[in-house]
Order: C-alpha cells, then sequence, then structure tokens
C-alpha cells in the first residue's frame, strides 16, 4: 500500500514516527514523510492575520479571519496530491485536517490530544475561534476510519469531549508507545534517586523541587541539561558516569490534558531504571509493574515503600524485562493491523 | 501629609470594568477609605489598551507590538500619579504593579491577587522561559512594594512556603474578600435552583461548570460579564447574562463554585464565596478548594461523582434553613468593612496620619 505518514507539531515520542514506518516497510509497504511543524503551524497563524487576508474577510463579510488549520491544508494539499497515497496515517489532529480531502482517501489519526480543550485553556479565547477549531476536530474525528491512542484514557477523554460523533468509542483502538533500549544504567537500591536534568511543562517542575526538598536520599540529574529558571531551585547534581541509580522519579501535572502526556515512565524504563511516578499519571498497563505510585500526601512513605528489598528487587527485574518485551514492533501491531484491515 | 488631613490614595488597577468580580475588593476599598474621609482616585488603563493588550495575546510572534504594554501602562499611570502628589499609591494585580516601580513617594502597597508566573504555569502548555520572566518581572514589582496584600490565609501560606522572593514574608499581610450588605436573601423553594456567577476563564473550569450542568438534577444558571464559549463543552451552560449587582442571589438556593485543580487554585479564594454567603446562599465547592472548609457550616464540598448526593442533601428543608442561616452568620464575619480594617489601619499608621484627622 502506498501510504502518506503525516507527522504532526503537537509531540509525542520521539522515535514513534520512524518506528512507524520502519514497522509499515517491514511490512513491505511504501511510506512517504510529511511533517508539519511547529514552524508551519506559526506561519500559518501569521497568515491568517496577513493583508490579504484580512480585506478578503472585509470583501466577503465572513465574520472570522480564516482558521489556521485551513491556511495549512491550502499549503499540504498539493504536497499530497502529488505523492498520490492509497491511505494517509496522521499524527495529530492538525496533520490530520490537512489530509481531510480528498474524501476518497482513507484516514487513520493517532490522536493524543485534543485541540479544542488545549485552546479553551489559554487566557482570551476567542469563542468563534474555540468553535472552529472544535468544528474542525469533529470533521477529522468523523471521517477517519481509526482513531489510536497511547493511552485508554485519552480514548476516554476523546469520547467525552465528541460525544456527537458517532461511533467514535468503536473506532478506537490503543496502541501505546514502545520501548527504544538506550544505554542503560547500573541500578542498585542503595544508590540515588535519579530525575531529568532537562523539565518540560508536563513534567510539573515546581511539584518536582517541592518533592526533591523533601528527600532524605541522595537526589541526582541525569541527561543533557536544561536552562536555569530563577523561579525553580537549581536541580541536583549530574550523575557522574558509570554512576549507578536507584529508581527514576517522574513528577506531572494532575489535570485531565497533562496527565496523559508524559514520556517519562518509558524513559527511565529505556534506561533501565524503575520508574516513581505520581498516582495520577497515565502510564501504559503494560509498564505499570515497574512502577511504583506516590502521592503528594504520603510520599516520603510511598518512597519508602519503593525501597522495600522484595519490592525494589522485583520493580528492577520488571523494566529489565520490558526493555526487551516492549518493543515498537509488539506495542505498534494493532495500529498497523488496522491499516492493512482499511 | 500633615496633621487634620486624610490620605491622598490612588488605587491603580489595570481594568476599571465594574462587570468583573475581581474590581469588587477596589470598590470597596475606595468606598471605605472615603468613610473614613481620605481622598481617593481610582485610575485603570485605557479600554483600547485593553483590547490591544488581548490581542498580543492572540496574536502569534512577529506581529506583537515592540513595547511591553505593561510599560506603556506603567508610563501613564506614572505620568497621572505625578499630576497631583499622592500618599499611598495601592496597586492591584502586578500589570498595574509595574509603576510601583517607579520613583512614586508614596507608600507603595501591591495588592496581589493572583501569583501570575503561577497562573501562566498552570495554563496550557506554557513555556518555562516566559514563566521564568513573569517571575522576575513579579519579583521586581513586590521588591518595590512597601506592603504586599495577599487575599486569603491558605494563599498567604502558600506564598510564604513556594515564592521564593527575598524580603516578601516581612512585608505580606493578610486581607480576606469580603461582601457587602444586601436587602435581600436566599429563600426555600420547592423547585430549587442552583447558581453560578462569575467568568468563565480556565482557571474557573468551565468544563467542570459543564459536566455539573450535565449531571445535576436541578437547574444551574449561569451569570458573567460576558457569555461563556460553551460549543465545545459536554452540555451547554444555562448563561442568563450580566446583572449589576448581585441581588439576583436571592432568587436561588444554592450557590456553585467551580475551579481549576492546581497547585495556586487549591489555595485562592473565591471572590463570589462571600457574596454566596450574603445571600445567605449555603455554598457547593471542589473539595480541593481549602478556603471552602473553612466554613463547614454553611459550605459543602463536591467531587463530580459526589455532585448529585450534596446538593440533595443540601436541599433537604430543615438542613437547608440551618446552612443558609449559618452563611449568613459567616458573611457578617466577611463584611468589607471588617476584612478591609486592618490594610486600612496599616495604611494609616504607615503614612503617619496626623493627629487631627479622625
Amino acid at each position: 500500500m502506498r501510504i502518506a505518514l503525516i507527522d504532526g507539531s503537537e509531540g509525542g515520542h520521539p522515535d514513534r514516527s520512524s518506528a512507524l514506518r520502519s514497522e509499515l516497510e517491514r511490512r513491505r509497504h511504501e511510506v512517504a514523510v510529511l511533517s508539519v511543524t511547529a514552524d508551519d503551524v506559526a506561519t500559518a497563524e501569521r497568515a491568517r492575520f496577513s493583508l490579504s487576508s484580512r480585506l478578503t474577510r472585509r470583501l466577503t463579510g465572513a465574520p472570522s479571519l480564516p482558521h489556521a488549520w485551513d491556511v495549512l491544508a491550502r499549503g499540504f494539499r498539493r504536497r499530497l496530491a502529488a505523492l498520490a497515497p492509497e491511505l494517509v496515517l496522521a499524527r495529530g489532529a492538525v496533520a490530520a485536517f490537512v489530509a481531510i480531502q480528498p474524501a476518497t482517501t482513507r484516514l487513520i489519526v493517532e490522536l493524543d490530544r485534543v485541540a479544542t480543550l488545549e485552546l479553551a485553556n489559554g487566557w482570551f479565547v476567542d469563542a468563534l475561534d474555540l468553535a472552529a477549531t472544535h468544528q474542525r476536530e469533529t470533521a477529522v474525528l468523523e471521517r477517519a476510519s481509526v482513531v489510536a491512542v497511547t493511552h485508554r484514557d485519552g480514548g476516554q477523554l476523546l469520547c467525552e469531549s465528541f460525544p456527537g460523533v458517532r461511533g467514535l468509542a468503536t473506532r478506537l483502538i490503543e496502541a501505546p508507545d514502545g520501548i527504544s533500549p538506550r544505554d542503560g544504567l547500573p541500578v542498585n537500591r542503595d544508590a540515588a534517586i535519579v530525575c531529568p536534568s532537562r523539565l518540560v511543562h508536563v513534567d510539573d517542575p515546581l511539584l518536582l523541587a517541592a518533592l526533591v526538598a523533601r528527600l532524605t536520599r541522595t537526589v541526582r540529574s541525569f541527561g543533557p541539561p536544561g536552562p536555569a529558571y530563577s523561579f525553580l531551585p537549581a536541580p541536583p547534581e549530574p550523575l557522574g558516569v558509570g554512576e549507578a541509580a536507584s529508581i527514576g522519579l517522574v513528577t506531572g501535572l494532575s489535570d485531565r490534558l497533562s496527565r496523559l502526556r508524559s514520556q517519562r515512565p518509558g524513559q527511565w524504563i529505556e534506561r533501565g531504571i524503575p520508574i516513581l511516578a505520581p498516582h495520577w499519571l497515565a502510564i501504559d498497563g503494560a509498564l505499570e509493574p515497574a512502577v511504583a505510585r506516590y502521592s503528594e500526601a504520603t510520599f516520603e512513605a510511598d518512597v519508602e515503600a519503593a525501597f522495600e528489598p522484595d519490592r525494589f528487587a522485583r520493580l528492577k527485574a520488571q523494566v529489565q524485562r520490558l526493555r526487551t518485551l516492549r518493543s515498537w514492533s509488539s506495542t505498534l501491531s494493532i495500529l498497523v493491523d488496522s491499516i492493512e484491515a482499511c | 501629609m500633615s496633621a487634620g488631613r486624610g490620605l491622598r490614595v490612588a488605587v491603580v488597577e489595570l481594568s476599571l470594568d465594574l462587570r468583573s468580580g475581581t474590581a469588587r475588593p477596589g470598590q470597596a476599598l475606595e468606598r471605605i477609605l472615603r468613610e473614613r474621609g481620605h481622598e481617593v482616585r481610582r485610575l485603570g488603563a485605557d479600554p483600547r489598551f485593553l483590547e490591544r493588550l488581548r490581542r498580543r495575546e492572540r496574536v502569534p510572534n512577529g506581529l506583537a507590538p515592540s513595547r511591553d504594554p505593561d510599560l506603556a501602562l506603567a508610563d501613564h499611570l506614572e505620568q497621572t500619579l505625578r499630576e497631583q502628589p499622592f500618599d499611598v499609591v495601592v496597586a492591584r494585580g502586578i500589570h498595574a504593579g509595574r509603576v510601583l516601580e517607579r520613583d512614586l513617594r508614596a507608600l507603595r502597597v501591591l495588592d496581589w491577587p493572583n501569583v501570575s508566573y503561577i497562573e501562566e504555569y498552570s495554563t496550557s502548555e506554557p513555556d518555562l522561559a516566559r514563566v521564568d520572566q513573569l517571575f522576575r518581572r513579579e519579583r521586581a514589582v513586590v521588591q518595590a512594594a512597601d506592603l504586599v496584600v495577599s487575599s486569603g490565609t491558605h494563599l498567604t501560606q502558600f506564598i510564604e512556603r513556594q515564592v521564593p522572593i527575598e524580603g516578601l514574608v516581612r512585608k505580606l499581610i493578610t486581607v480576606p474578600l469580603g461582601c457587602d450588605t444586601t436587602s435581600r436573601v436566599a429563600r426555600p423553594s420547592a423547585t430549587p435552583r442552583i447558581v453560578y456567577a462569575g467568568s468563565y476563564y480556565p482557571i474557573q473550569d468551565p468544563y467542570l461548570l459543564s459536566r455539573l450542568t450535565g449531571l445535576s438534577p436541578f437547574p444551574i444558571d449561569c451569570f458573567g460579564p460576558r457569555a461563556p464559549a460553551d460549543q465545545h463543552l459536554p452540555s451547554r451552560l444555562a448563561y442568563r447574562g450580566y446583572a449589576a449587582d448581585e441581588t439576583f442571589l436571592a432568587d436561588y438556593q444554592v450557590g456553585l463554585i467551580t475551579v481549576a485543580r492546581d497547585r495556586l487554585r487549591e489555595v485562592s479564594p473565591a471572590t463570589k464565596l462571600p457574596y454566596y454567603l450574603a445571600h445567605g446562599l449555603p455554598v457547593l465547592f471542589p473539595s480541593w478548594m481549602r478556603e471552602g472548609h473553612d466554613f463547614p457550616a454553611c459550605a459543602m464540598p463536591y467531587e463530580e461523582s459526589t455532585f448529585v448526593s450534596q446538593v440533595r442533601q443540601m436541599l433537604e428543608p430543615d438542613r437547608w434553613l440551618r446552612m443558609s442561616e449559618a452563611a449568613l452568620v459567616a458573611a457578617e464575619g466577611r463584611r468589607w468593612q471588617r476584612t478591609l480594617g486592618p490594610l486600612v489601619a496599616a495604611l494609616e499608621s504607615r503614612s503617619n496620619v496626623g493627629p487631627g484627622f479622625r
């Protein structure tokens, strides 16, 4: 099959697109990749406010400026048409919307973020923009033959957010991220707890700083260094080369959108490290045996429970098992099967 | 400041829009200061400036005006403040607070209803670099102020623990949000109704409000300065418009609060809560909102899963009557005259009000 894989700008696991492509090509499909980058989206946003756009609006009496997704779709239409795909696999709502025409091309969408809800969570929300985004996201969900999410809670959120989309629940599949094994760290119960050096918003850096301050155990940071922020304390000392780690500390925001977006649990497993994660974080169920959960109120006790010898040994064993078993090929098979069944 | 003369106070806000609940404390402060014989002038941004600020928030990078609008506002306000001498400048919020960094020769008071950098942090996918920029800006304003006002005990405790600004704790005072006296109070009804009065920013969680509207066995009516954008919500909101005063609350039986669940919102006080109490309305509040738990006799916590049962319990006739009476008693303790008293006393003492002044 000729497949166009449109990579969206909404983030997600950095290895997922290449893993999808590899898996599809392994099954002898022809895959062409297009990307809708953050720059493309920003350019489309600016183009909305261009002189020609505003003039057109005045002349036609349109109630609002063109939607950024419409501007993007116009720009991508020709490129997509040149590929003449039999099926489009789009990652994200914006990527899917640019492929919504022609109606004859089969469309499968990966959707872990709800654009409408994220727009609604900003300040100074323009009601017309919000309604227009909702309308377009609805069109994507109605058009897609299959909607893939990485966690079942994401599917539930979509169904709750778009109750008017008929048959959505029956078209949902769960295709979690795989594990891309990277150089493992030595793991030792007596070693330091590790946290990420470079933080993004969904890591909830404020919570991380507060929890690290409560730990009596040694904490080290791991990974490429991030910028220093005045509103946060300095990060812990970096883990030394060859130094062992015990557990990877994961924090995250608890709101219904952000709790679905953390990549950290998988990243610690990639390094062979068991995970300490907040109870509200949505983690792939298959990874749960490698996870010790905590709540903010009982954090210290939850940490010590994770370090009980038998418990720690089980967590460590599970991580090693998952590193080998949770391949991209295994987690994406349901999605690739769905593509082939279309 | 000479003996026998009242203070000359400038109350500076970003918006003088009286339709907003956040304008209430500024209005109340003005009224109480005037009652005590002080001279008060309220200053704010031109509505056109506010529109430019809102547009700047929506317009992508590259099209935003080159000058920081807060600095433009501070320039405008400083010019006005220099036209006549003031003894006290009370700046409400960080946007208006930028003027406190100027050389004002007055007691500089920051009324700090929202910790802006944490508010920005709590919105959808903020840029941490921008959060940091806001923090540094906020820190500069706080450090320039002589007095910093927090609007609730839980918020004060949070600020003391969480906000890393040197010197803040010693200048921080708590002035709880208050309410006005009212001529009408709620009455029992065979067809009870629930009211939500406020705005629909994400911090108030219109999604939660919508879900509750769908669940509630009794109608939930919504009032506020602007109609909510609700086409994307699971249930449409029953928006009834804007009312110039709060007496409409007396037509309802329960006051509803919704608020997003984040670190700041858990400790932030709700402007509407004292007004609900003042009208004899028992209050339903999200269980994670700490302030609600300070009123066990007239407020009940809920989660989405318990909302219906909590509403039904609250509306049992005997219980409702008890809670309504308790609400009125609680409201007495929250009259603006009482809650603003310590602030007014601090302004008078720190500005050396003369012996001839009452």
